[in-house]
């Protein structure tokens, strides 16, 4: 009885042992968006903000003026224009609604807006459609990722360890291919530099922050 | 980017209101134009070269915001053109008889303008627009003059349906005495509009081909 109860004990203390970076990741609040770290680049305090930017999509290359303001709780307006001024999309992330608002004619294809909305989508607005998530293994000590599902998708997300902060999400399995979004910098509201960039379609977007 | 009626804008109209067209009253057509065209060719013959600072706001109509951005732009006859942003950013163009030359902070690009019809387009209409000639191109624009007691203006609307797309209209004022461009509005279908306001203007000063160097 004693020996089953100590090989009982083992096998409890074995699998605590193999479970516990999940477990102490959950109390310890390992959870994106509901304690350490946050789920979201741009939280709700984020008014706006202006970058300096550009847009290469295979061998085209815009560049100019990125500009995001919250119009509400749940809309946040995303507008690029060119130096000079002239716009070359304005586009409104409402709740699940993308609205395009203006579009340069030769951006106007419905599988690069698609995907500018999702991009766009995963940086500005946190995900609350998590349904499972699992703690990876990270190479470098300073950074925690996570294997996230949701009803957006399958992605990883890469966190600072110290500060919470996402520094780099991508998504695992996509139709259109591989999106890597990359945020730099320790501002509090917003980022100071972002690399959204997907291979397969030869799309980069570069944003440099300019000021609120 | 600034509110659109903050204090600093409400202090800058009452200490500056020459450089306010509008304030001079409102502009009425011009129903005989040759006076001024004729007028307007004179001062553009004289004209070697030209340079200026110019502000630049990007008003945001659904937004009731204005980006706004600093330079200085650099003409010289026949064909070449220095145009560079200061702030908030650096961001220069150099166009120098059919070249574009574009550094954007690091990146650095070089246009052959002949070889690409959109960038020739581009080309014409930046010239224009700084030299004020744009109304001659009747085939692109159709325009229409207007005139208060201390400006001109002449708007062009775009007759080319691609043109049309992303450039509803483009509004130039000159002042009345000297025929200098002060200010150049570009007027986009989606409500929004971009002024581009010109001071310190300096005529036939002994600008250099260095500055218009393609490196």
């Amino acid at each position: 009885m004693r020996s089953f109860l100590f090989h009982k004990s083992l096998l409890i203390f074995f699998f605590w042992i193999m479970l516990s970076p999940w477990i102490m990741g959950q109390q310890k609040g390992y959870v994106p968006g509901q304690g350490t770290f946050s789920n979201a680049i741009f939280d709700s305090s984020f008014e706006k903000a202006l970058y300096k930017g550009s847009l290469d999509i295979s061998k085209h290359h815009l560049s100019g003026l990125f500009y995001l303001k919250r119009i509400s709780l749940n809309s946040i307006r995303i507008l690029f224009s060119n130096e000079l001024g002239m716009n070359f999309f304005d586009f409104e992330l409402k709740g699940d609604e993308f609205i395009v608002h203006s579009c340069f004619p030769s951006l106007e294809r419905a599988s690069l807006l698609k995907l500018l909305e999702k991009d766009f989508r995963l940086l500005l607005i946190p995900d609350t459609t998590v349904t499972k998530m699992k703690r990876g293994r990270s190479k470098d000590p300073e950074l925690v990722i996570f294997g996230v599902k949701s009803k957006r998708g399958s992605f990883h997300y890469t966190y600072d360890k110290d500060s919470g902060k996402i520094r780099r999400i991508q998504t695992s399995r996509s139709i259109m291919g591989r999106t890597d979004l990359r945020v730099y910098g320790d501002e509090r509201l917003q980022p100071t530099k972002i690399h959204i960039s997907n291979p397969t379609i030869r799309l980069h977007i570069r944003m440099t922050f300019l000021s609120n | 980017m600034h509110m659109k009626y903050n204090l600093g804008t409400i202090l800058v109209f009452f200490m500056f209101p020459g450089s306010f067209v509008f304030s001079q009253g409102s502009l009425t057509e011009i129903n005989n134009p040759a006076s001024f065209k004729q007028k307007f060719s004179e001062a553009t013959r004289k004209t070697q070269t030209i340079e200026a600072d110019f502000i630049q706001e990007k008003n945001l109509s659904i937004l009731s915001e204005k980006i706004i951005t600093k330079g200085r732009f650099m003409f010289k006859k026949e064909k070449k053109l220095r145009w560079e942003y200061t702030e908030p950013f650096h961001y220069l163009i150099i166009l120098n008889n059919g070249t574009m030359f574009i550094q954007d902070e690091e990146k650095k690009s070089k246009i052959d303008i002949r070889s690409n019809k959109m960038f020739a387009e581009i080309n014409s209409i930046i010239m224009g627009c700084v030299q004020g000639n744009l109304f001659n191109d009747e085939k692109k624009f159709l325009s229409s003059f207007f005139e208060n007691s201390r400006s001109f203006m002449v708007k062009l609307k775009p007759l080319a349906s691609n043109l049309k797309e992303y450039l509803s209209e483009i509004r130039i004022f000159f002042d009345k005495d000297d025929l200098k461009v002060t200010r150049l509005e570009m007027h986009e279908p989606s409500g929004d509009y971009t002024n581009i306001d010109f001071f310190g203007e300096k005529i036939n000063t002994n600008l250099t081909d260095e500055k218009f160097l393609v490196p």
